[in-house]
């Protein structure tokens, strides 16, 4: 795995989110504090597909998997390994 | 027949059809006119000559639409609310609407029970029929009064063009009852005995129970806006395998994409995609244009399509005159389609609303051009935003957020993207000094704001600042403001 993989997750989240407190704060509740929702969902799979290659599709998606920045650094993590 | 009676006499041809799913939940035809007709009962009995409106909150349950036909069948409009709107809100549009009653499911369901006898208070072209309110400017909403006639004008064109087939028909209902996007799939649904199917809010939060549900609604016909649809394609399986029975996407609410309606003839190519256009004062839409390959290639922008029989549409210049095909200016609409009006601001009215060779029109504050003989939308004159397809009225959030003891001034602006408003960002100055971090300040803010304004009206970035920059006229410089974004 790269060493820099975390850090363009969430480079991309911070830039999805629109706040640098995803990057602060990696236990962040995305969709309690709004950070997230149904569309930037959306948005954020779309930028992922684009910048990192991973096709990730909505209908499979799992909202719970994705609750913080630390469990979509490791979801992503998790598919770019199956990936390769 | 009226367009009452015209979806009562389903329930005698079809009583068994279903009207409406929800969730689990079904209501027949038969149901759908006996409880309206027992809740009409009731309200007859209990108001009497009082035509007060009668203010329905609810999230898409089968009890709305005994609700709104109850109440009109009794000679009162409804007031359909959302819960997904604020207490503050909610109050707000009460204290301007004043209904006899608010009605929620529960109560709905109480009152709809009893066998009363039909009420047979005949409705008339020009009685209220619903009441829907909109952002205003100055952080008030307004209501915008739609007349049984103006309704029945804009269904009976709908049914004649899009020839939908009687008892043939699954709706996809994606808006809420109080956004009048709504109003297309419900009543084009009910005068054909179709099936309205409903996308709570709990399914477009879960993108997996959302696929799930589109694929078990066997649609025939969709309503909604583009933003929605976009959000859809980004699946993969969204295509003709998802939805094998569809036949029409219809959209209105905000500009189509000519690469969303590409997208989707490719994925469906034995679907028509048609865009719509109309502000909620001409109720819900009046210009209408299939878009096909040939359109495709020839505009990149693409055209609202033609006025509805019936109705003109002209675009005028600043002094009111007609100006020619090609020439840009502010859109206006004229005929039986056009609202009497905001409910009980006549000042309001004489702004926007006046007689046209004795038909009701209305100034839309949009701008737009003809060309070959179409319609097309080119943006807003004023300040006025489309995010999601609903519309939004800057000042009317900030308005709400001066209402704060913690904001001593508000700006609001758009973040466009692609071209299009995609979300709002709000510039605040605070009244003191504090040590919380941006992060927390704009917690606190879109908390407290969440009382007064519903979710899609908050801003998703807050930026503060110690002054705002000011213009050579000494107003806020709103234009630096978003471009610093």
């Amino acid at each position: 795995m790269n060493t820099g993989f975390p850090e363009k997750v969430l480079r991309l989240l911070e830039s999805v989110a629109e706040t640098d407190e995803v990057r602060r704060n990696l236990e962040l509740p995305l969709y309690e504090s709004q950070v997230l929702d149904s569309i930037k969902t959306v948005e954020l799979m779309v930028r992922i597909e684009e910048e990192l290659g991973l096709k990730i599709s909505p209908s499979e998606f799992e909202r719970e998997n994705w609750g913080t920045p630390r469990k979509i650094i490791a979801d992503l993590e998790s598919r770019a390994q199956v990936t390769v | 027949m009226n367009l009452i009676e015209q979806i009562d006499h389903w329930a005698l041809k079809a009583p068994k059809a279903i009207a409406h799913i929800s969730g689990d939940r079904r209501l027949t035809y038969d149901e759908l006119r006996r409880r309206s007709d027992a809740l009409a009962g009731y309200l007859t009995d209990r108001f009497g000559a009082d035509r007060a409106p009668i203010a329905v909150l609810g999230h898409r349950e089968p009890e709305m639409l005994i609700a709104f036909l109850g109440a009109v069948k009794s000679g009162r409009p409804y007031v359909p609310l959302d819960t997904v709107l604020p207490e503050q809100r909610i109050d707000k549009i009460l204290a301007i609407s004043r209904p006899a009653l608010l009605l929620t499911p529960e109560g709905v369901a109480k009152l709809s029970s009893s066998a009363a006898a039909v009420p047979g208070i005949p409705a008339k072209r020009d009685d209220p029929f619903y009441i829907l309110f909109t952002s205003g400017s100055t952080g008030e909403p307004k209501g915008v009064v739609i007349t049984l006639g103006c309704l029945e004008h804009f269904v009976a064109w709908m049914l004649e063009e899009q020839k939908f087939i009687p008892l043939g028909e699954i709706f996809l209902n994606t808006a809420p009852f109080s956004f009048d996007l709504s109003v297309m799939d419900l009543y084009c649904s009910l005068m054909t005995g179709g099936t309205l199917f409903s996308i709570g809010r709990d399914l477009v939060e879960n993108p997996k129970m959302l696929y799930r549900a589109l694929g078990k609604s066997a649609a025939t016909a969709w309503v909604s806006t583009p933003s929605f649809a976009q959000m859809c394609l980004v699946e993969e399986k969204f295509t003709e395998t998802m939805l094998p029975r569809i036949r029409r996407f219809l959209f209105c609410g905000e500009t189509l994409a000519a690469q969303t309606a590409a997208r989707l003839l490719e994925r469906f190519p034995q679907t028509e995609v048609w865009n719509m256009y109309g502000p909620t004062e001409a109720t819900v839409a009046a210009t209408s244009v299939r878009i096909d390959h040939s359109i495709l290639e020839k505009y990149s922008a693409l055209p609202v399509g033609c006025a509805m029989p019936g109705t003109d549409i002209f675009v005028v210049n600043g002094t009111g005159e007609i100006l020619p095909a090609n020439e840009r200016g502010e859109i206006v609409i004229a005929g039986p389609n056009v609202s009497p009006g905001y409910l009980g601001r006549p000042d309001l009215t004489a702004t926007v609303f006046f007689e046209h060779r004795g038909r009701r029109a209305y100034r839309t504050g949009d701008q737009g051009r003809f060309r070959d003989d179409l319609l097309f939308f080119e943006g807003r004159m004023d300040s006025q935003l489309k995010v999601s397809g609903y519309r939004i009225e800057p000042g009317d959030i900030e308005a709400n957020l001066l209402a704060l003891p913690s904001v001593r001034d508000a700006v609001v602006t758009p973040v466009i993207k692609n071209g299009a408003a995609q979300s709002l960002a709000a510039f605040v100055v605070l009244s003191s000094q504090t040590e919380a971090s941006d992060f927390e300040l704009t917690q606190s803010l879109r908390q407290q704001l969440a009382e007064r304004l519903p979710v899609y009206m908050l801003p998703r970035k807050f930026v503060f600042r110690d002054a705002f920059p000011m213009t050579a006229n000494g107003k806020v410089d709103r234009v630096r403001l978003a471009q610093s974004l």
